[in-house]
């Protein structure tokens, strides 16, 4: 339970310990490997489901989960130093190994037109659903459940949700929606190989940025996420990102999901189109129009 | 270790004496050298040195809190500040609550402030989305019609009496921080992997 | 088997009414384990979205009966200056319809809207998710104590069984919502309790009881049945109402 009493807690207290830990109710950092909170238990093996396949046995990776590198919502390339209000920070690009995403050159002209000039048109920042991958490191974190055949994520940014069916059997495999309909989350199938979970996402909408940053993609992009639980704390996650439409080449971001451990924790909502009200003061920054 | 001084100024409430409500009614721009300040706070004309020693505590415990912690805490960011918001204008009000909407994506403070020539004007102050305000202690009546206020903050870059606040201050001496869009502080750590 | 257990012929009557028992018994537990089974995509099948009253038809909309159950009349028992004001809501509704400015419906609307949803059930949690712009409501089956002093445009659910019913204690509601297209309002008092029940297998029976001592002289009532999608592989799938009002037709670009 969130509940509070009205009254704001005095400081110099162990109360600043348990509102640090209540605002940001969140799990470890970067893994954690080697460093344990004083609150939080230790990772240990991470249980398995009971039940029949195709979950039966497989990694029990229900709870609250939130990515350990906040800098991914800005950015997934490394910033070297602040820019348009992109702080510093690390990327989480492994392939290439450069940590540069693989634009073609029209790709790179256009990337940089859109950050230069249409910040603005972030189609998360107009209530826009995120699309993959760019849900899973969107502020706030979510929550994961395994009902019987499937993975449902429930994230608290936007009350976005994404429901992967799990597969069983290779024939029992159902194929993905008609490529006409397009979904801002995308059409995700889940199936095990040994304990990754392996999820093909296609049909998304092209109107979706990866960040901040404006890395785009088109309507061509394929994704597919790879969700490895290492201990009860941790999941890597992995997702390569093909457009052949956009990229020079398939490329894979990786990072860390770290567990919630905050013992009261509950998501709560939160809206976006109801009580939207940048979008009317923001300027198309540096006077220029928008494209099109 | 890094940390969001965002996410630690969340924690840190602090008392002020009577007198901190006469607070200098317009940052300097060089105050606001974040960069410099490790912990992205301004330099605030406090008068009384033990204001600055209990922030400093506070924030010490707080980093304590994030270093146990670890970390990383959510400096909120849904949408570009700078598509909105001047990093390089900062600005401060006082005046009295209006209405406070506690709504999502983001709470706004609405603050009438009457200039020395008797104008009054309306401003809009973006805060953090209601979920990290109630998480940091906040409530709807935490900010009440009439309350006097001073708010931090930076400007909007449209010309309107809009900014991004950073803290509010009441006068019983409570101080909110209310950071909502990143505003390009040095913050966000890099992951450890 | 002889000594402490005696002769195995006494065993077997022992043995065999066991056996008689525990057939006499699975059924009813796995029937009942069934039956508390809700999961799978449903959806309404009526006119309650635009009126939960008895109603003419109109442009775009079918006659209908009343949803409401309890009063016995049909309708819903607005305090005096309530019911002005619905009528007042009722003359606006274009404009003054939050859904029509694409804002979450609140409960028990984002039930009978017409957009299927999605049940999920875990031992803590039964996750609802509903086509219609991507609401979505975990209903907390182990904590049943509702947040203090929020106000969600979905409300806070928390669950427990009756039976083979699932109820769900809907509190902490934002005022803004509306509960049809015809202006029919609650204030932020608004008490719901749902209650979901397998009434065969492919068919839920929901209900709600609506309270809000603010607008409504006494609570009222309201059920449906809800139906399965049975077609092979059914999903969800979006319905962005404020992307298609930004963007009029064409989305893709």
């Amino acid at each position: 339970m969130i509940a509070r009493s009205s009254r704001i807690p005095s400081i110099l207290s162990l109360g600043i310990l348990a509102m640090a830990q209540a605002a940001f109710g969140q799990g470890q950092a970067g893994g954690g490997r080697g460093r344990t909170r004083a609150e939080e238990p230790p990772a240990k093996p991470f249980t398995r489901l009971a039940g029949v396949k195709p979950d039966g046995g497989k990694p029990d990776m229900q709870g609250y989960w939130e990515t350990a590198n906040f800098f991914s919502a800005f950015d997934l390339e490394t910033h070297e130093k602040e820019q348009y209000g992109i702080p510093a920070g690390r990327g989480v690009v492994v392939d290439p190994p450069d940590g540069k995403i693989p634009y073609q050159p029209w790709a790179m002209e256009k990337k940089k037109d859109l950050m230069d000039h249409h910040l603005f048109e972030d189609p998360q920042a107009h209530c826009y659903l995120s699309g993959v991958p760019r849900q899973m490191y969107t502020p706030f974190g979510f929550q994961i459940l395994q009902p019987a055949g499937y993975v449902v994520l429930l994230y608290e940014a936007f009350h976005s949700y994404r429901i992967v069916p799990v597969a069983n059997r290779p024939l029992d495999n159902r194929p993905h929606i008609p490529d006409a309909i397009r979904l801002f989350e995308g059409d995700s199938r889940g199936h095990w190989d040994g304990d990754t979970l392996v999820v093909d996402v296609t049909n998304q909408n092209p109107g979706t940025w990866f960040d901040m940053a404006a890395n785009f993609h088109s309507d061509a992009l394929h994704v597919v996420e790879r969700f490895t639980m290492k201990d009860s704390n941790t999941i890597r996650y992995e997702a390569t990102i093909e457009d052949v439409k956009v990229f020079t080449r398939p490329w894979t971001i990786a990072f860390n999901l770290v567990r919630n451990h905050a013992g009261d924790y509950e998501q709560m909502e939160y809206a976006c189109v109801e009580g939207e009200k940048d979008l009317q003061h923001y300027t198309a920054a540096e006077g220029a129009k928008p494209a099109k | 270790m890094g940390y969001n001084s965002h996410g630690l100024n969340n924690a840190c409430i602090i008392r002020a004496s009577p007198r901190e409500s006469n607070l200098i009614p317009r940052m300097q721009p060089n105050q606001y050298h974040r960069h410099k300040d490790p912990h992205g706070l301004p330099k605030i004309a406090v008068s009384a040195a033990a204001q600055v020693s209990a922030m400093r505590r506070c924030l010490r415990t707080a980093a304590l809190a994030a270093a146990l912690l670890g970390g990383a805490a959510p400096s909120f960011a849904h949408h570009s500040f700078a598509a909105e918001f001047d990093g390089n204008k900062p600005v401060a009000i006082k005046g009295k609550v209006t209405e406070f909407e506690w709504i999502n994506p983001h709470s706004w403070v609405h603050v009438d402030v009457t200039d020395d020539k008797g104008n009054t004007l309306n401003w809009a102050c973006e805060t953090a989305p209601p979920n990290m305000l109630y998480r940091a202690g906040w409530r709807r009546d935490s900010l009440k019609v009439g309350d006097e206020v001073v708010i931090e903050g930076y400007l909007a870059k449209d010309g309107s009496h809009t900014m991004n606040a950073r803290t509010v201050k009441t006068p019983d001496g409570k101080q909110f921080f209310a950071g909502s869009a990143n505003d390009g502080v040095p913050a966000a750590s890099p992951e450890k992997k | 088997m002889r000594g402490i257990l005696g002769s195995p012929l006494r065993i077997l009557p022992l043995g065999l009414a066991g056996t008689l028992l525990l057939i006499a018994a699975a059924p009813e537990a796995s029937k009942s384990d069934s039956r508390r089974d809700l999961q799978g995509i449903w959806e309404a099948r009526n006119t309650a979205a635009a009126s939960l009253e008895a109603h003419s038809a109109d442009a775009g909309i079918r006659a209908g009966e009343s949803v409401i159950v309890d009063p016995a009349d049909g309708r819903i028992p607005y305090q005096p200056w309530a019911a002005a004001k619905r009528a007042e809501n009722f003359a606006n509704r274009a404009a003054a319809d939050p859904v029509n400015k694409c804002w979450l419906p609140g409960v028990p609307r984002i039930t009978y809207m017409p957009f299927p949803f999605q049940i999920f059930q875990t031992p803590e949690f039964v996750a609802i998710t509903y086509e219609y712009v991507h609401a979505s409501r975990t209903v907390h089956m182990k904590n049943p104590k509702h947040l203090d002093d929020i106000a969600f445009w979905m409300g806070d659910s928390r669950g427990h069984w009756e039976g083979d019913t699932l109820v769900v204690d809907v509190g902490d509601n934002e005022a803004s919502t509306w509960l049809d297209a015809s202006g029919d309002f609650h204030s932020d008092a608004l008490h719901v309790i749902e209650r979901y029940t397998r009434t065969s297998p492919d068919t839920l029976r929901y209900e709600a009881t609506i309270e809000d001592p603010k607008v409504y002289t006494k609570p009222w009532k309201i059920g449906m049945p809800l139906y399965r999608h049975t077609e092979k592989n059914a999903q969800l799938y979006e319905y962005e109402c404020h992307v298609y009002r930004e963007n009029g037709a064409g989305l893709l670009k």
